[in-house]
């Protein structure tokens, strides 16, 4: 069926609500309105106001609470509304939802989605389009899902609600409208797993979310000037798939991280310390990184398209290689 | 928001709307929406159900009388051919301005690091060369900045293999420390001093008639002397008349020693020892020769306790055992002079009026040229020959 | 309100046993026995037992940093809290947790956020689903009055009454956060009772050291909660007796008036009721003395003997 990314959100929700009664879905907005991206539409008419429940304006407290009722048995598939508001709740995530298991013996868990959106939304000002991931790389425990597909997305999330640990689920807000065939019959993308969404001998593109899409247009254009990239899409960034990114490098040996997070402390640096440390001799050439300029995404559209990376600088990043 | 899509009509084309009443949803970036109606009238519908409109670009048409309805339907096309896409425009717009505003984000290399002797090499084309034993000094880069790349390598490697070469390739061995010191040494020479070489040959047949007669008679001394035992001890007798020989320089100043501390240069497996032997011109020949024996063992042997090297206020150099005739030994800074004997060789030359076969030695001398000049040059070889020739003279 | 014997005793009990704990664990820390810290509760083990003495099977409890003998209460061994004390396997974290994650899932235990009040937003979604659960359990949830000034407290009360959640918040207010007063965090009497106010939840003040007081007060609340009622908040009035942690001498307060609270003793005050009623002898107390003391002891030599981690297991427990 052909359906937009966040209708395969929608789908992958349902779903599940009806597969496993424990599941729930709160947060802003998310009842009746159906939060203001849409994603949760159709939940309370079908699941009820106990499983489908707005919340106070208390980011900090939907992801405590969020914690505790995962804790108390419940699997919460819960919205923070912008991923610049989960730093509002950054103590419940990246202390309580990351380490609770670790601290209290395996007896306990945390089987936690926390929903959010990121990135660039064309005007949306520097507090409604961060792309904050980076900061939860920092965190053991945490698992962290950036889908850059419908495809991707439904697959991901159900296996992220049947998982017994807390998952940070990034939704691209540039890619809610893309549509794209899926299957009708349901099925799981496993968490963990990268996925090569093009083949390619030359250079490995790593990139997330938004980026992924725009990376398959640079690899298009490159082609013309004989490069031909291998692209992929982590899908899971933390923990990261090693296995099919490393064995991507060890064919392509030249790799570039193209990510939408601002450059300083971003996923590509991680990746990049990550990359020299344990392949270096694997590496013809320093590992580049395309990522957002490090300012606060600004307001002016003009200023936010040139903030964020487009496919002429993932174009030229990967020809400075050449 | 720049853009959105029409995802329904909810009105009619041509049909009468009312203001407050939802005519169509959209989607954006983030979710959809219903528009109201702005005002009563009749519609003209412009975008259909799944377009893509720009901010700012008309939707519909509002017609305010069914006459204005039909009009607006007679001049569309037209409207059409005037009105530019706005997307268009706006490509245009972004083309020309990232003509002349570029935003930084180019990644920025350190080129400080300009080749040092160091070489630009990727992770890869390293651990090739590695592996193939390669020096990476062979290969030429062709990667960003030079960069050696590991396809840089590998056409080396290709290139080697086809020429068959690739076996024979040059060995690059660090040199050792023991190496390394006496390189330094010889630089330090060569860099502080001006030396400048003679050589000159003396008949050295009564020196080897001496020797013989001592060795004949082995058995009494009970020690046997060497042919070196008295070139050095020949040398000792010179630089005992001549002070500045036996001496140092600083630069400022000349320091001339008041005892005689040779450094006799020895070959050894790890390369040039030159123990020195102290107070040389104390010693008679016999304790001169067991003395020289004594730390020529020891050199080789890699014995020479520290300090045993330096000190020396002269050295000499004996390379009379290979088939080296003359050449232009470097001395042994701050050392002022430097003896080097060549190989003895049997020759016709005149003596006593006849030519006879006779044993000569070429003689090297080195020297300091700022201390010294041609002239006492001339006058240490004089004594140098005079002992050389007359070898009975040093034994007194 | 009248009581029965066997709640009597058994409240007595819980309240001897928690003064001789966290008697012993002052006496463990100045021996140097303790790695981490010790925030002895001693003097306000009333605020825990009298509210304790209301709970239910498959009620759930959210603990502090304070009071750790109140784990013991609610049915964890003095095996288990030494071992977890000192870090050592036979806890439950097997060294990775420590005094401040003692835990037991089986016995309700939801486990503390060491940055406090991150866990009152976590014992308010405990609440959430034990409500999913249907019947009638409700969530302990413990915190002192210096806790109350952080935001989550606020978001927390504020939910739990929107949603109307079965969930008890007991504000243990023994008026000092470290060095800093009640009055000088917060410009209300009760910093727990007064701001539940503000979010339309009851709320009681009861005097932290008569264990009855407590009891009554958690008994009138918890009743409501679990009569679907919602939230309710327990202002629970005491006195740190030490300092915030061992070693802290508490010199930045007037120490006539900490004598005057030592005379309001908790545990004398209900021991010469229970002695003056005839529920027990001088005799019960001194034999209930001794076993609580082999016990602890018991814990103790337990612990001492217990392993250590093994480095190898370090990544354990941080994704199931």
């Amino acid at each position: 069926m052909l359906v937009t990314y966040a209708q395969a959100i929608n789908a992958a929700m349902k779903e599940e609500m009806q597969r496993d009664k424990k599941v729930v879905v709160f947060g802003e907005d998310v009842a009746q309105f159906g939060g203001i991206f849409g994603l949760t539409r159709g939940l309370l008419d079908e699941f009820g106001s106990d499983r489908v429940k707005n919340t106070p304006v208390s980011e900090d407290s939907i992801a405590g609470v969020g914690v505790g009722s995962a804790i108390g048995g419940l699997r919460p598939c819960i919205e923070i509304m912008y991923s610049d508001f989960l730093l509002v709740a950054f103590n419940e995530i990246f202390q309580s939802a990351a380490k609770w298991r670790y601290l209290h013996g395996p007896e306990y868990k945390v089987p936690l989605v926390i929903r959010s959106a990121a990135g660039s939304a064309l005007g949306a000002g520097a507090e409604h389009s961060g792309c904050v991931e980076s900061l939860f790389l920092h965190s053991p425990g945490l698992t962290i899902i950036t889908p850059s597909t419908a495809y991707d997305a439904k697959g991901l999330l159900k296996s992220a609600i049947r998982s017994d640990n807390p998952v940070l689920f990034f939704e691209q807000k540039q890619l809610y409208q893309v549509k794209e065939e899926i299957p009708d019959e349901e099925y799981l993308i496993p968490v963990g797993v990268a996925d090569v969404k093009r083949k390619g001998t030359d250079v490995t593109v790593i990139a997330i979310g938004l980026m992924v899409k725009r990376s398959l247009e640079a690899a298009e254009e490159l082609k013309n000037e004989g490069i031909d990239v291998e692209v992929i899409d982590p899908r899971t960034i933390a923990p990261l798939d090693k296995d099919t990114v490393y064995e991507s490098i060890r064919k392509t040996h030249r790799i570039v991280v193209v990510e939408e997070t601002n450059k300083t402390g971003g996923l590509g640096a991680e990746f990049a310390a990550m990359f020299q440390e344990e392949l270096y001799d694997e590496l013809d050439g320093p590992v580049v990184r395309v990522a957002a300029l490090d300012v606060p995404l600004p307001y002016n559209v003009k200023y936010e398209l040139a903030s964020i990376p487009d496919v002429k600088r993932i174009v030229s990043a990967v020809k400075s290689l050449f | 928001m720049i853009e959105g899509t029409i995802a329904e009509w909810l009105v009619h084309e041509g049909s009468e709307i009312k203001k407050g009443e939802v005519a169509f949803t959209y989607e954006n970036e983030k979710t959809t929406i219903d528009c109201e109606c702005p005002a009563d009238g009749i519609i003209h519908i412009v975008a259909k159900a799944g377009d893509i409109v720009k901010v700012g670009d008309p939707v519909a048409v509002l017609a305010e009388s069914k006459e204005e309805y039909e009009a607006i339907l007679k001049n569309q096309d037209a409207d059409k051919q005037e009105k530019k896409d706005m997307l268009e425009l706006q490509k245009e717009s972004q083309s020309s301005q990232q003509g002349i505003e570029k935003v930084d984000w180019e990644v920025k290399t350190d080129m400080t690091t300009q080749n040092k002797g160091r070489i630009r090499s990727s992770g890869l084309a390293r651990s090739i060369a590695r592996k193939n034993k390669l020096d990476l000094h062979m290969v030429n880069g062709t990667g960003p900045m030079g960069r050696i790349v590991a396809k840089d390598v590998e056409a080396y490697l290709n290139v080697m293999k086809s020429s068959g070469t690739v076996d024979e390739k040059p060995v690059r061995t660090p040199i050792t420390s023991i190496r390394r010191a006496i390189a330094n040494n010889l630089r330090n020479s060569v860099d502080t001093m001006v030396q400048a070489s003679s050589s000159t040959e003396f008949d050295v047949t009564e020196l080897f008639e001496l020797r013989k007669r001592l060795v004949d008679q082995k058995e009494t001394i009970g020690w046997k002397i060497t042919i070196n035992d008295l070139l050095v001890m020949a040398s000792v007798k010179v630089l005992e008349k001549h002070p500045l020989l036996n001496a140092t320089f600083d630069g400022e100043a000349v320091t001339s020693y008041p005892y005689v501390n040779i450094n006799v240069a020895v070959a050894t497996e790890s390369g040039l020892s030159i123990p020195v032997v102290r107070n040389a011109d104390k010693m008679t020949l016999l304790e001169l020769s067991k003395v020289l024996k004594d730390v020529a063992v020891r050199a080789r042997e890699g014995k020479l306790k520290p300090g045993e090297q330096s000190g020396g206020s002269f050295t000499v150099s004996n390379v009379g055992m290979y088939p080296i005739d003359s050449g232009s030994p470097i001395a042994n800074a701050p050392q002022v002079g430097l003896f080097g004997f060549g190989r003895p060789v049997s020759k016709l030359a005149k003596c006593n009026g006849e030519f006879c076969e006779r044993t000569l030695m070429h003689v090297m001398f080195t020297f300091d040229h700022r201390v010294f000049d041609g002239m006492e040059q001339g006058k240490i070889m004089q004594d140098l020959q005079l002992y050389l020739e007359h070898p009975e003279l040093m034994l007194i | 309100m009248s009581y029965s014997k066997e709640l009597l005793l058994d409240m007595y009990q819980c309240l001897l046993s928690d003064r001789l704990m966290e008697e012993r664990l002052i006496e463990l820390y100045a021996q140097g026995w303790v790695p981490g810290h010790i925030h002895s509760g001693v003097g306000e083990e009333a605020s825990y037992t009298g509210v304790l003495a209301t709970r239910k099977e498959g009620d759930q409890f959210k603990f502090t940093h304070r009071n750790v003998s109140a784990y013991h209460d609610v049915g964890l061994t003095y095996r288990h809290i030494f071992c977890e004390i000192l870090g050592k396997m036979g806890g439950n974290s097997d060294g990775k947790g420590g005094i401040n994650h003692i835990a037991d899932k089986g016995k309700g235990i939801i486990g503390i956020s060491g940055a406090l009040a991150g866990d009152i937003p976590i014992s308010v979604g405990v609440s959430y689903a034990l409500k999913m659960q249907g019947g009638n359990n409700i969530v302990y949830c413990f915190f002192g009055d210096g806790t109350t000034s952080r935001g989550t407290v606020h978001e927390a009360m504020n939910w739990a009454s929107v949603w109307k959640l079965p969930i008890l918040f007991i504000v243990n207010n023994n008026q000092w956060s470290i060095s800093t007063s009640a009055s000088e965090g917060c410009s209300i009497e009760n910093p727990g009772a007064g701001r539940a106010a503000g979010y339309n939840i009851i709320s009681k003040v009861v005097d932290g050291t008569d264990v009855l007081s407590v009891y009554d007060g958690a008994k009138e609340l918890t009743d409501y909660i679990r009569a679907g009622n919602g939230p309710a908040v327990l202002e629970s009035k005491c006195y740190r007796w030490r300092g915030h942690f061992e070693g802290d001498m508490a010199r930045y307060r007037d120490s006539k008036v900490a004598e005057e609270w030592h005379k309001k003793d908790c545990l004398k005050k209900f021991e010469q009721y229970l002695k003056e009623n005839k529920y027990i002898t001088d005799a019960d107390v001194e034999k209930m003395k001794i076993d609580v003391e082999a016990e602890i002891q018991d814990g103790i030599e337990t612990s001492e003997k217990a392993s250590q981690p093994s480095l190898d297991t370090i990544y354990n427990n941080l994704y199931v």
